[in-house]
């Protein structure tokens, strides 16, 4: 399964570009798709799940145009949007039920067993009679994965999927996804947080400003800021000042001061480290050098 | 292609998301409520209005009108919240990326909601069905449940669904859209209403369909057009919504099926919109047609139809119809051609004249014969024709829009037929033009119609199968076919065929008949046990109303026929007669459904549980049933026009017509005015005394409306002039009394009865008797009936009335205390005048009138005239009838009536001089010419826009709590006039409104100013006395010689009196004085100004 996104453009209002020659190939597996909020994620996870139209481009998913084999392309589609919100009076069972006959399955038998079996998948099979809209948020997130994957699709979307889920649940739901992301199919995991990607994509791309600023793998851009990423004890005074002149990722205070991880090329006048990047490091570091888009961290 | 799968996934989650919605689960909840409460109402309670559920299948309709007016504003709302969720992208997304069309989620969507919303309606029929079941005296017919649920329900829904759907797609804003659809719902109940035949009532909650037992619907195919219409407007909009929706369509072929759809079902709409508009537009063009053509060919000079052949033969929903005449010209002038009217539905096939084949040319319903008939000459015309019969003819003086305008009952419009042709049923009246009658209908310039003719008839009609047949006069029966000869010269046929059922029973030598439809006598089940009683019923009551009219039943029957629930009939200007009672019958509509009196179990019911616990049921039933047979026989309801009235009213089942109107004809040459006059006449000897003047005549009734007219217009004028044809009714009312009065007048009170009787039965079947009954008058009491008939049609002058010197005393005759009540007339105006005067007895409930008193008074002469009765009087009333008196009638209220030792009373008229004017004061009243008003210039408001320039009435009675907002003219016993009792008078506000008086003084001095002031009830009670009397305050202004004067008065203080405004120097013609509207009172009144000089 391949996708290839060619020159993609979106454009609103006749000069903002929502995305801008966007070009890219996703492979099977899980790719990350990482970004600043209002970097142009969701709208290309929009094209993409034919819920819009590009203003000028080409996707073509399998080697089908995706909006010239629209009926095609949605049959393989599973998507959990970003906000997700339920017909609340359907109960969770239901919901699935909904989900599952629209993507096709008539045969209720089958579709009851499919159900049934998601439901435990996700975890939610005791909550299977409880109304959509008393489940708690990341018990709605776990539907909503699982009315994405119930059809069995071979494009799965996920537009920040993590958001707003405790770390509990967050791990159960990558590993959710990287236990079907070995099988042939596509997944494209949209998100702000860093942590997502890292510990689960092979792929990734950076989206800033509605174009594609990076496209490889995390370990591509994690080598970039090798050599940049530094941990210096500090002042609060002089922490400050720190903030003032360099990209701060983290601030912890400890007994000695305060520990600070920043990123900069060369630090000069403060006693620090150079440590280990990591993928976050590395996309300050992108952020600030590459891109000159200056984060103001506020821990 | 369209997947059934999907659109039934779609549909069933919609459902049951709607069914867990707690807006739809209250909605349901209350209408059961709502439903189950009116149900027990209906059902159970006995004093629920009959016309609910006299006919079976009312019940249904009744509860799914109420239903379905609530559950179209929730559908508009469930509606537009499930396409608000559809912009809810977060929730719709995962939906909208599956692979399903456009027009199966919209499809589905619909469907699903409208599963839900039929199924409640199913749910809610269940109401009436099982109350229906379990209540004794109801009737079940489950083909009301189906066809109202199918008329409307299921086009309600599909048409709010698709509407709201379709506006939510375009405009995507609940708010707005929830406002558009709730102003349309409101716009079509309250204010559409029947416009253009119904077309906006989308709800079907105005539009007539009734269903018959009978007949079925009205006009079936109308109403199945009319819901068709929605129907198709709705899928069409349905449509357009897939079109609109804001998601990437994924099948090319379900996008155009859409377009086309929409485009196809919008097509079918407009057509059937534009079908149902032009039925209404056409109709009134039609009409219109007929009336030009009957002025066109009316003629002065007419043929007469001495004798009537008739064969009728009735097949299927047309008959077949040969009309043998013999003609004669009765007139002293050549006749060329022969001019009939007859429906235009007919198509007419033949013509011949004494065998042999005849030209003739028929426009729409008139037939004009070629041929010429010398004055005395007779000839014989047959002509055979055939078809289905044009209702589009009756009642061409009924104005268009009302024609068919279903009548109000209750919850329902009632439908108006006027016939009926189908295989199962058959009814023509006279109205119809079934057969042909001589000369032309109403026109323009005939507003009278057709005049009356006696004819001999008979009639012959091969009917359909198993059916019954009615006519005038007895029945004989040739194989098939029925014929009937009423022995007696008719004005008129009629012929009715049904499935019908026969009760009879003779009383005096007449025959009364009772025909129904199978399983709908409502009488033998319950008054079977005193059948022996209800002859001597009967005999009393029939009895007791032939005494009351000094006339007999002429007739040997007398039927009660049952007749379709739709059937409607129209009163009549010019006589009484109306087509709900023909010669010899009465036609009463189905199951004597919309008459309260009919529902028999109930009124037996209460009466034995309150009011007469006391006495037998069979007792009551008796009772009941000679109520039933007075109230809507003998009694019934005013014959007079009212469809000026918000509502006409139809039923008109009383007898009276038998006994003068299709017996008698009094029509003078010109005019046919005397036959409404002596047949209203004749029918007030039966009414009971008017009660209404003992309200007081406060504002402009129909006598004032009456008197307006003829201020401006001869009664010949009035008769002839479409324009005021409305209110003619009340103006043939009050002239009509008039002349009885003259009438009696001149033949002394006691002799013109008797004369008059013997007259109507020795004139009885004749034509144009009412100058033979002049002629009479003339000779007998040595009177100028011509003078007096030329005046009373022709002339404009009306006597006018200024009464003084009033006065009231008690004395003793013969040691019993009488009281005495005097008073002075005199006739100021131009016309003859005639007043009645009587005085009431007793107060409030308990009272009565004396007998009245009637007195004929010259232009300028007066009168004294004095009245004596044995009981204390509390008011005397005098009835002017025809003059300019507003108001017409005037009540004297006798208060702390004193004795006079020394007074003789009895009751007297003399003649006097004319009371004194009494130079000393200068009046100036508002009906004076040097009153006026000023008005300011005003934006146009959008008030004028809707009223559209109509002309506000010249007078109108006082309505203190919406005053006017300009200076209108009212009449109050308790305003000033010598003759009209009249003020203006505004609403208060901040002085723009003003009124002048220009008191036209000639010698200069001084002068004291005096204002009338009444408040005449114009101020609400409260704020009596204190300092709230500050603000009702009027505030006159004096422009005298040294300047200006503003002088306040409490108007509360005063009911018609001259309050004193100062003394003041006026110049010659200098005198102005002023009041405005500046004032904190509601509102405020000028009326006269008076100068006493000093």
């Amino acid at each position: 399964m391949e996708i290839h996104i060619d020159q993609l453009n979106k454009v609103y209002n006749k000069d903002f570009y929502a995305l801008k020659d966007v070009s890219l190939s996703i492979g099977n597996g899980m790719f990350g798709l990482l970004g600043p909020n209002g970097a142009g994620k969701s709208t290309l996870m929009r094209i993409l799940v034919t819920l819009m139209k590009p203003t000028s481009g080409k996707i073509t998913v399998d080697g089908k145009n995706i909006h010239k084999h629209r009926k095609e392309i949605r049959k393989m589609i599973g998507y959990l949007p970003q906000d997700f919100r339920f017909f609340s009076k359907l109960k969770t069972w239901e919901f699935l039920d909904y989900s599952a006959a629209l993507s096709g399955m008539t045969n209720n038998k089958q579709r009851k067993e499919a159900v049934d079996q998601m439901l435990e998948d996700v975890g939610l099979f005791d909550a299977r009679d409880r109304q959509a809209g008393k489940l708690s948020g990341g018990m709605k997130r776990r539907l909503g994965i699982a009315q994405a994957l119930i059809n069995d699709p071979k494009l799965i979307v996920v537009d920040e999927p993590t958001t707003g889920l405790d770390p509990d649940e967050r791990i159960r739901f990558r590993n959710l996804l990287s236990k079907i992301s070995g099988e042939e199919r596509v997944i494209i995991l949209s998100t702000h947080i860093v942590a997502d990607i890292s510990s689960t994509c092979n792929q990734m791309a950076l989206l800033s400003q509605g174009e594609v600023a990076f496209q490889g793998t995390p370990e591509d851009i994690t080598e970039k800021a090798r050599g940049s990423v530094w941990k210096v004890i500090l002042t609060t005074r002089e922490l400050e000042k720190v903030k003032e002149e360099y990209p701060v990722i983290s601030t912890v205070m400890m007994e000695k001061g305060w520990e600070v991880i920043l990123v900069a090329d060369d630090l000069q006048g403060y006693p620090g480290e150079k440590i280990e990047p990591d993928l976050e490091h590395a996309y300050v570091y992108f952020m600030d050098k590459e891109l000159n888009e200056f984060m103001v961290s506020e821990y | 292609m369209f997947s059934f799968k999907n659109f039934n996934t779609v549909a069933r989650f919609e459902s049951k998301t709607l069914m867990r919605s707690w807006f739809l689960r209250i909605f349901a909840i209350i209408a059961f409520i709502v439903l189950i409460f009116f149900n027990i109402l209906v059902s159970q309670q006995d004093f629920s209005p009959r016309v609910l559920r006299g006919l079976p299948t009312n019940i249904p309709y009744a509860s799914l009108l109420i239903f379905n007016v609530i559950q179209a504003v929730i559908a508009v709302f469930l509606a537009t919240d499930f396409m608000k969720r559809d912009k809810k992208q977060d929730t719709t997304e995962v939906i909208y990326v599956r692979s399903l069309s456009n027009a199966e989620y919209i499809w589905g969507k619909v469907f699903g909601n409208l599963k839900v919303f039929l199924g409640l309606n199913v749910l809610i029929l269940l109401i009436p069905l099982i109350f229906t079941l379990v209540t004794q005296d109801m009737t079940l017919n489950l083909l009301g449940y189906g066809l109202y649920f199918l008329l409307i329900s299921l086009p309600t829904l599909l048409f709010i669904f698709g509407l709201s759907f379709f506006l939510m797609a375009w405009l995507r804003n609940q708010a707005i859209v929830l406002l558009v659809l709730l102003g349309y719902i409101a716009l079509t109940l309250f204010y559409l209403d029947d416009k253009l035949y119904y077309i906006f009532d989308y709800m079907s909650f105005n539009i007539p369909m009734i269903w018959s037992e009978f007949i079925g619907l009205a006009d079936s195919s109308r109403i199945i057009m009319h819901r068709a219409l929605y129907v198709s407007l709705g899928i069409a909009m349905v449509f357009l919504t897939v079109l609109l929706m804001k998601r990437l369509r994924q099948s090319n072929s379900a996008y155009w099926i859409s377009w086309t759809g929409g485009i196809l079902f919008l097509g079918i709409a407009v057509f059937l919109a534009a079908n149902h508009i032009e039925k209404e537009t056409s109709m009134r063009q039609f009409r219109n047609k007929l009336i030009a053509l009957n002025d066109q060919y009316l003629q002065n000079n007419l043929p007469r139809v001495r004798e009537y052949d008739l064969d009728l033969v009735h097949k299927g929903d047309k008959v077949q119809m040969v009309a043998e005449m013999e003609v004669l010209n009765p007139t002293g002038e050549k006749l060329d051609s022969l001019i009939f009217s007859l429906n235009p539905g007919f198509k007419l096939n033949r013509c011949t004249i004494d065998g042999q084949e005849n030209g003739y040319r028929k426009d729409h319903h008139l037939v004009i014969i070629d041929k010429t008939l010398k004055p005395g000459d007779s000839t014989n015309i047959t002509l055979h024709y055939a078809g289905r019969p044009d209702e589009r003819v009756c009642y061409l003086d009924v104005p268009n829009r009302l024609l068919f305008r279903g009548e109000h009952m209750i919850l329902f419009r009632m439908p108006k037929k006027f016939s009926f042709t189908t295989p199962g049923y058959l009814m023509f009246t006279p109205e119809l033009l079934w057969y042909p009658v001589a000369g032309t209908g109403f026109s323009t310039k005939n507003v009278a119609g057709f005049r009356k003719n006696f004819a001999e008839y008979q009639l012959t009609v091969e009917p359909a199968k198993n059916m019954t047949v009615l006519s005038q006069g007895k029945a004989e029966r040739e194989n098939e076919k029925w014929v009937f000869e009423p022995g007696k010269p008719m004005t008129c046929m009629s012929v009715i065929a049904g499935k019908y059922q026969r009760d009879s029973l003779t009383v005096d030598n007449i025959t009364y008949n009772i025909y129904h439809k199978a399983g709908h006598d409502i009488y033998n089940p319950f008054f079977n046990d005193i059948r022996d009683t209800i002859p001597s019923i009967i005999k009393t009551v029939m009895g007791n109303y032939e005494s009351d009219l000094h006339l007999e039943y002429p007739f040997e029957n007398f039927s009660i026929i049952e007749v379709p629930a739709q059937f409607h009939a129209y009163k009549k200007n010019f006589t009484l007669a109306n087509e709900a009672t023909l010669p010899q019958m009465v036609l009463m509509k189905e199951r004597a459904f919309s008459l309260d009196g009919a529902d028999f179990p109930r009124s037996l019911r209460r009466r034995l549980t309150r009011s007469d616990r006391d006495r037998s049921a069979e007792d009551i039933k008796a009772e009941l049933f000679r109520q039933f047979i007075q109230s809507n026989f003998i009694e019934g309801e005013d014959f007079r026009r009212g469809w000026f009235r918000a509502e006409d009213i139809s039923g008109n089942t009383k007898i009276f017509p038998n006994f003068i109107s299709y017996t008698n004809d009094f029509g003078v040459k010109e005019l046919p005015v005397m036959n409404p006059v002596l047949e209203r006449y004749i029918e007030s000897r039966s009414t009971e005394e008017d009660r209404s003047r003992f309200l007081g005549n406060d504002g402009v009734g129909e006598e004032e409306r009456a008197n307006l007219l003829l201020k401006n217009n001869s009664f010949a004028e009035l008769m002839s002039d479409t324009a005021h044809f409305v209110r003619l009714s009340d103006v043939i009312d009050i002239k009509g009394s008039y002349f009885i009065d003259l009438m009696k007048h001149f033949s002394g009170n006691f002799d013109f009865d008797p004369v008059l009787d013997s007259f109507i039965v020795a004139s009885r079947y004749q034509n144009n008797t009412g100058e033979i009954f002049l002629d009479y008058m003339k000779n007998r009491y040595n009177v100028n009936t011509e003078k007096y008939m030329n005046d009373w049609l022709y002339s404009k002058q009306l006597p006018a009335f200024e009464f003084t010197d009033m006065d009231a005393y008690s004395y003793y005759e013969k040691e019993r205390p009488r009281y005495q009540a005097e008073i002075t007339i005199t006739n100021t105006g131009k016309g003859l005048g005639i007043v009645n005067l009587n005085m009431r007895i007793g107060r409030r409930r308990n009272s009565s009138l004396s007998e009245e008193k009637t007195v004929i008074l010259d232009p300028g002469q007066s009168k004294r005239i004095g009245l004596s009765v044995g009981e204390e009087p509390s008011m005397l009333i005098v009835n002017t009838l025809v003059s300019s008196n507003l108001p017409s009638t005037l009540n004297f209220p006798l208060q702390d009536i004193k004795e006079d030792k020394d007074a003789n009373g009895g009751e007297f008229i003399r003649e006097v001089e004319p009371p004194s004017s009494g130079d000393e004061a200068i009046i100036v009243d508002n009906e004076d010419p040097s009153f006026r008003v000023l008005v300011p210039e005003k934006a146009i408001k959008l008030r004028d826009l809707i009223q559209n320039n109509q002309s506000r009435e010249e007078y109108t009675g006082v309505n203190p709590w919406r005053p006017p907002e300009e200076w209108q003219k009212a009449i109050h016993s308790k305003f000033y006039g010598e003759v009209k009792l009249s003020a203006n008078y505004v609403r208060a506000g901040n002085g723009e409104q003003k009124a002048l008086w220009m008191v036209p003084i000639k010698d200069g001095g001084y002068y004291e100013v005096q204002a009338y002031v009444s408040d005449a009830g114009l101020q609400p009670q409260w704020g009596r006395g204190g300092e709230n009397n500050e603000e009702k305050l009027y505030h006159y202004k004096i422009f005298h010689d040294s300047g200006e004067e503003v002088i306040p008065v409490n108007a509360r203080n005063y009911e018609g009196d001259w309050v004193s405004l100062g003394e003041y120097y006026f110049s010659p013609d200098s005198a102005k004085i002023q009041i405005s509207n500046q004032s904190k009172a509601r509102t405020v009144v000028a009326d006269a100004v008076k100068l006493i000089q000093k």
